[in-house]
């Protein structure tokens, strides 16, 4: 049991400031991430494949990904902008231009959502974490040729979501 | 609005990964982390390996009250159907092979995989044959259909009768088991995870994952015919694990037996109704735990982890209260009937509670609040013990 708490808190010391990142780029929320970060570090100790793992890091990161997804999932109402630094809205720094922005923003990752657990950790680990497909590949246990082909699939089909809403 | 194509998707993705949180709110965030991670896991080893040494070394603590805890465990089987959940064909093969069952058995073990307490299961029907590994020379009959939980005591040669009233749709045990996962399937929230085939003890199984707001439900099933296997249900503060499941297996009928065997004596301790979970009935348990188990406060925690500790406090407490047997056994059977109210707590979201240093008759201070289905409002409990209908915007603090 110490052994298995030492194990989780080297992990919070050398990944949780990637980890919290990731959970910031994925809910926008500064205002919740640390709760988000708690969670997921209560559900890696709660779980039980959690210690059946080759690699401790890609099952947390996969499960950060889970978490903030549902977290957006439970959201129903527009999330606010994210008080943190973002670089200036393109071609648009006034306050109508941040919040078109964030808009898209919440489109696309709504969006991003709705895709296949797969597709969906890929084109997270791709764009938003801009991992090299062979990264991505290790991480998840897959070849690269084969996570190219989730990424370009995951692309077309978030291409047909956001033009049917009509972003 | 921008044209959508991928270049736009892409330059969306690339706004998202510039987003660094400031360092202050990084540090404070993970420092939190570390603090709850140590908190929660130094106090779930330590919950562990008491709670069931305590309920079932405490020989003396009151069936009722013990039982009732054993109960909300094992028929905790049930509470996955609370679970907001998308249905994977996949995953649905899961239920196939058990569609007939008649017979099942399985061990249940409580908080982690390697605790040392472990329930064994043979269900029959209605009936459910229970040993636990450290309550040695008992047997514990559970009779769905005449909702009877049945103690037999080699040693002391007693039969000890509890009523489990208010339980629904419990005929079969197997039926039951099989419902819930259909009822899981058909929940058109659920989130399912494949994780594909994955080795434990040498042994191939396929994993699936769902995941609710705060509950995570593991299900490994044999690659060759779907049976499931093992199923694991994770809490905050819990983690029950359905292990070495097997379906259809020949058992003898007399193992099922609830005759009362030549030469022991019987003992009728009464009922606990499930059905009724009522805010009166919990009203009712806070008030015996102020003023016999705490002599006059409320408890520092109401988690199901600290009840399961409460055996010894209790005990002095019902001797200080200088009540007679039966009395000590209707308190006990009272303050158990409470607790079916917070262990499948109906209310929306969490209940919260706020007991800790608060005395029995204080009116100024609230101890515990909830949100009943379908209402605007919360219930709150104040220290005296009266209950006030609360809007929103007026409610306490939570801690």
């Amino acid at each position: 049991m110490i052994d298995r708490q030492q194990k989780i808190l080297q992990l919070l010391d050398t990944s949780g400031p990637r980890l919290h990142r990731l959970l910031a780029r994925l809910t926008r929320r500064e205002d919740v991430i640390g709760d988000l970060l708690q969670e997921l570090f209560i559900r890696l100790w709660n779980s039980g494949t959690f210690d059946k793992a080759d690699d401790p890091f890609a099952y947390a990161y996969r499960t950060a990904i889970n978490l903030a997804f549902e977290w957006r999932r439970r959201q129903h109402v527009a999330c606010q902008p994210v008080e943190g630094d973002y670089p200036p809205a393109q071609e648009n720094s006034s306050a109508l231009g941040k919040m078109i922005q964030a808009e898209e923003l919440e489109q696309v990752l709504d969006a991003t959502s709705r895709l296949t657990d797969l597709a969906r950790d890929v084109v997270v680990m791709r764009y938003i974490e801009q991992d090299s497909y062979e990264e991505i590949a290790e991480r998840l246990g897959k070849k690269p040729q084969h996570m190219r082909s989730v990424c370009a699939k995951a692309m077309a089909q978030l291409r047909e979501v956001l033009i049917r809403e009509k972003v | 609005m921008s044209e959508m194509d991928e270049r736009e998707i892409k330059r969306r993705f690339e706004v998202i990964s510039q987003f660094e949180p400031s360092p202050e709110v990084a540090a404070r965030d993970l420092e939190r982390a570390r603090e709850r991670l140590i908190e929660q896991t130094t106090e779930k080893q330590t919950k562990q390996q008491d709670m069931w040494r305590i309920i079932m070394k405490t020989k003396s603590f009151k069936i009722a009250a013990a039982a009732i805890v054993v109960i909300a465990v094992s028929l905790g089987i049930h509470e996955l159907v609370g679970i907001p959940g998308s249905p994977s064909v996949a995953w649905a093969d899961v239920i196939k092979p058990i569609l007939n069952a008649r017979t099942a058995s399985l061990d249940i073990l409580i908080g982690s995989p390697d605790g040392e307490v472990v329930i064994h299961d043979d269900v029959m029907g209605s009936r459910i044959r229970r040993t636990v590994s450290n309550l040695e020379n008992s047997n514990i009959l559970i009779d769905l259909e005449q909702q009877k939980l049945v103690t037999i005591d080699h040693d002391k040669k007693t039969v000890m009768y509890l009523g489990l009233d208010g339980l629904p749709d419990l005929k079969n045990y197997v039926e039951l088991l099989r419902n819930t996962i259909i009822r899981l399937q058909e929940n058109p929230n659920l989130q399912v995870e494949n994780r594909g085939v994955q080795e434990v003890d040498g042994r191939d199984y396929v994993v699936f994952v769902a995941h609710g707001d705060t509950d995570t439900i593991t299900i490994w099933a044999d690659p060759q015919t779907a049976l499931p296997m093992r199923i694991e249900h994770e809490t905050p503060n819990m983690q029950t694990v359905c292990d070495n499941l097997k379906f259809d297996v020949e058992f003898d009928e007399a193992l099922f037996s609830t005759e009362v065997p030549d030469g022991y004596t019987t003992q009728d301790v009464g009922a606990v109704d499930f059905s009724e979970s009522s805010e009166s009935a919990f009203v009712e348990s806070l008030r015996i735990w102020a003023e016999i188990i705490e002599d006059g406060q409320f408890p520092d925690s109401i988690s199901f982890e600290d009840i399961a500790k409460i055996g010894p406090k209790f005990e002095k407490g019902l001797e200080r209260a200088g009540l007679t047997e039966q009395e000590q056994t209707d308190i006990a059977i009272q303050w158990g009937q409470g607790l079916v109210f917070i262990r499948f707590f109906k209310g929306q979201g969490q209940y919260h509670y706020a007991g800790q240093g608060v005395k029995l008759g204080d009116g100024d201070s609230p101890i515990f609040w909830y949100q009943p289905q379908d209402s605007d409002t919360w219930r709150v409990i104040y220290g005296d013990l009266r209950v006030e209908d609360v809007a929103p915007e007026n409610l306490p603090n939570s801690k």
